[in-house]
């Protein structure tokens, strides 16, 4: 990052594609919907170019995208909370690349799970998603997945234990 | 610095390896290739094009000036400061040695611009002579007396007594002054006799006696001559006074005190305005 806010727009390159897939998916899993996930990601990345002035190399850039990530999403919750529907969970779930499922039975297991799995993440509270969503996606620790989400160490951990009791108990 | 060893957490996280596992097993679901080439045209040309300045560009140079500005103003504040306060101290050593004695009717502000001129400016020049004709010294009455009256000492009697007349005369116009005070006019032309007129009779007894060795020999009148203008000038109490008033408006406070008090010495009886007697007490 330090590099491309001396003007190396190859390191630019570099980090985004370090970071495009989780960051895609995070937005993606928790909202369930493309085009929000799509629209968010563009923002992230926009304000990451934007504000690379203001980046200090003190905090960790997954840290600082991901907190730049998690305000955009609570700002959408919090304008979409009345009308939130959209997309449903499976429906994001069929964007599933097509190699995955070649074997039919596993296939059908896989595609059982993966959908179950996405189901109950999508009955989750938003923080308590977002929790999860960082440690298992982005495999932060309760330390960074608190920074991130701006909260104390004991709320992320809070968050955390209740998504996955929640979880084990939906997919029981 | 690593985090703190949580076994509740470690715990629940071990227990939960099969849940994110089954998460692991989800679509690995990519960015669509034109949001990829979008944000990266986008970040291209962010550092292609030159930045516009932004406003803390200069906000820095400008706080910078402001404070300098602001430091130059406090620093000239305090010199001016310094200064008065050392000039303040200065009058008051100079008030001290010269005892100067401040008027009620100077208002303060005009004081300390005043001390300050005072300090600046350099020392007034010394005041002119008293006029000598103005202020005719005694050796003159006697000389214009008649050759006759200084001759034969009953004439000169006769003169004497015809000019104490004509000081008579003149003295209404004395006691028509603010000073001469109803009172202090009836102390002064009690038949006590005021001092001045014994002075002056003294006076005109020296050149009575004066002449009369000067009738007897041109050289003793010479030696009174050179007595006479050797004696110290006595002014008449009006012009006394004047002369104490311009002192007074040259700020020579020093002397004026002194001459007030060499008045009195000279003239016990003779009433000072009340100005100057309430300041010069």
């Amino acid at each position: 990052m330090l590099a491309y806010q001396g003007g190396d727009a190859r390191a630019f390159e570099m980090l985004y594609q370090r970071h495009r897939g989780t960051l895609y998916r995070f937005f993606l899993r928790s909202l369930s919907r493309r085009d929000l996930a799509d629209e968010l990601f563009q923002d992230t990345w926009s304000r990451v170019i934007t504000a690379r002035d203001r980046y200090r190399p003190e905090a960790k850039f997954t840290t600082w995208l991901l907190q730049i990530a998690n305000n955009l999403m609570i700002d959408h919750f919090r304008r979409q909370r009345p009308e939130d529907g959209g997309e449903s969970a499976e429906e994001a779930f069929r964007t599933t690349p097509a190699d995955s499922r070649e074997q039919p039975e596993r296939v059908l297991t896989d595609f059982e799970q993966a959908r179950r799995m996405q189901n109950a993440l999508a009955e989750l509270p938003d923080d308590q998603r977002q929790a999860f969503l960082l440690r298992a996606e982005q495999g932060l620790g309760v330390e960074e997945i608190a920074e991130v989400m701006g909260v104390g160490r004991e709320t992320a951990k809070s968050r955390l234990r209740y998504a996955l009791e929640k979880l084990r108990a939906r997919l029981r | 610095m690593n985090a703190p060893r949580d076994p509740e957490l470690d715990d629940l996280l071990a227990e939960s390896d099969d849940l994110f596992a089954q998460y692991r097993a989800l679509p690995k679901s990519e960015p669509p290739r034109e949001l990829d080439i979008a944000i990266l045209a986008k970040a291209r040309e962010a550092v292609a094009r030159p930045r516009k300045p932004s406003p803390l560009r200069w906000m820095v140079p400008l706080a910078s000036v402001a404070t300098l500005a602001l430091a130059a103003g406090i620093g000239w504040r305090v010199l001016d400061a310094e200064q008065r306060t050392q000039v303040a101290a200065e009058g008051r050593a100079s008030a001290k040695e010269e005892q100067i004695v401040e008027f009620e009717l100077l208002d303060v502000p005009n004081r300390d611009a005043e001390r300050r001129e005072m300090a600046n400016s350099p020392p007034p020049p010394p005041p002119p002579p008293a006029p000598a004709a103005a202020v005719p010294p005694p050796v003159q009455k006697v000389a214009a007396m008649p050759a006759e009256a200084v001759a034969e000492p009953e004439m000169a009697d006769a003169f004497i007594a015809e000019r104490q007349k004509s000081d008579e005369v003149a003295q209404p116009r004395q006691t028509g002054r603010d000073y001469a005070e109803p009172h202090l006019r009836a102390d002064h032309s009690a038949p006590g006799a005021p001092p001045e007129s014994d002075k002056r009779k003294a006076e005109m007894s020296v050149g009575q006696s004066a002449a009369g060795s000067r009738a007897a020999s041109p050289a003793a009148e010479n030696e009174l001559a050179k007595d006479q203008d050797a004696a110290p000038e006595v002014l008449e109490p009006e012009e006394w006074i004047q002369k104490i008033r311009d002192l007074q408006l040259r700020r020579r406070f020093n002397e004026v005190r002194k001459e007030i008090t060499e008045f009195r010495k000279t003239y016990p009886n003779y009433p000072l305005p009340d100005d100057l007697a309430r300041q010069y007490r």
